[in-house]
């Protein structure tokens, strides 16, 4: 996804979905994995989508200021 | 609203069935890492080899399930729990400690409460009586003393009520204090010891 730039484990997954499940901004459900696992599958609730919305419009916003001064440096 | 309603159920489970959530939690990795390792051995990996790489990919096991744990925010209660039955334990496990400990604390809310009942009695309580300030402490010749408004005392002897007694009265009516003892009774006990005793028949002047 980030082009290998970012090194995460794949572990560290499973704290920051169980933090949005506390949140409420998730919902678990059990399912059967493609080879015949029981596993949770998780989508955003109703609260979870707004949520996204905002993070992600303050994070444009914020980037977008970084960028900008980075560049004004240039 | 809905979201706080899912959230503190979560906390509840999280709190009454701890151990089942945790199980489920370790499951969920588990399924994770099983998953990996079949999809190295799919693309060819031998499973040994698949295992190692595929719990490198997940990282550390332990710390992940301690996080996944920090998130449902429930350790402040049960690290009180665990406190608590910790501390019973060393306390059953030395009874003498106990025993000091229980007597000492019980000795100093008794002392305290004593001290505090008294101090509350004698120096914050407004005294019921009307005229505070005219109250006599009348002290029997028999050793024993009678605390008594001056003019029950009277109405009960069918005397009068003695002279001193209004005077005393008129005298303190001029220097009242807002509360505190009956400042009379405390001022004039010793005259009234010399003056006013009882014998038999009642009251009468004594002269020294």
């Amino acid at each position: 996804m980030s082009r290998d730039v970012l090194q995460i484990n794949q572990g560290s997954l499973y704290p920051a979905l169980h933090r949005l499940e506390q949140q409420g901004w998730l919902k678990a459900q059990a399912g059967q994995t493609a080879s015949g696992r029981e596993a949770k599958f998780y989508a955003l609730t109703a609260a979870g989508r707004k949520q996204l919305e905002c993070e992600l419009e303050s994070w444009d916003r914020l980037s977008t200021a970084i960028g900008l001064v980075v560049r004004e440096a240039e | 609203m809905k979201r706080h309603l899912d959230r503190f159920r979560l906390r509840i489970r999280s709190l009454v069935a701890g151990d089942k959530v945790d199980a489920r939690m370790k499951d969920e990795l588990d399924v994770h890492i099983e998953e990996q390792v079949d999809n190295y051995i799919a693309g060819g990996m031998d499973p040994r080899e698949a295992r190692l790489a595929a719990m490198r990919d997940f990282g550390p096991v332990d710390r992940i399930e301690e996080e996944c744990r920090d998130t449902r925010r429930v350790a402040l209660v049960e690290n009180l729990l665990l406190d608590l039955r910790y501390s019973f334990r060393s306390l059953v496990a030395q009874p003498l400690l106990l025993a000091a400990a229980a007597t000492s604390i019980a000795v100093a809310i008794g002392a305290n409460t004593t001290i505090f009942g008294l101090a509350t009695s004698l120096l914050m309580v407004t005294p019921t009586a009307r005229e505070p300030e005219r109250l006599a402490h009348i002290r029997m010749r028999s050793g024993s003393h009678v605390s008594h408004g001056s003019g029950a005392i009277c109405r009960e002897r069918r005397a009068c009520r003695p002279d001193w007694v209004q005077r005393r009265g008129e005298h303190q009516l001029a220097r009242r204090r807002p509360f505190g003892q009956p400042v009379a009774a405390l001022r004039h006990r010793e005259f009234l010891r010399r003056a006013w005793c009882a014998d038999g028949d009642g009251p009468r002047l004594q002269r020294e």
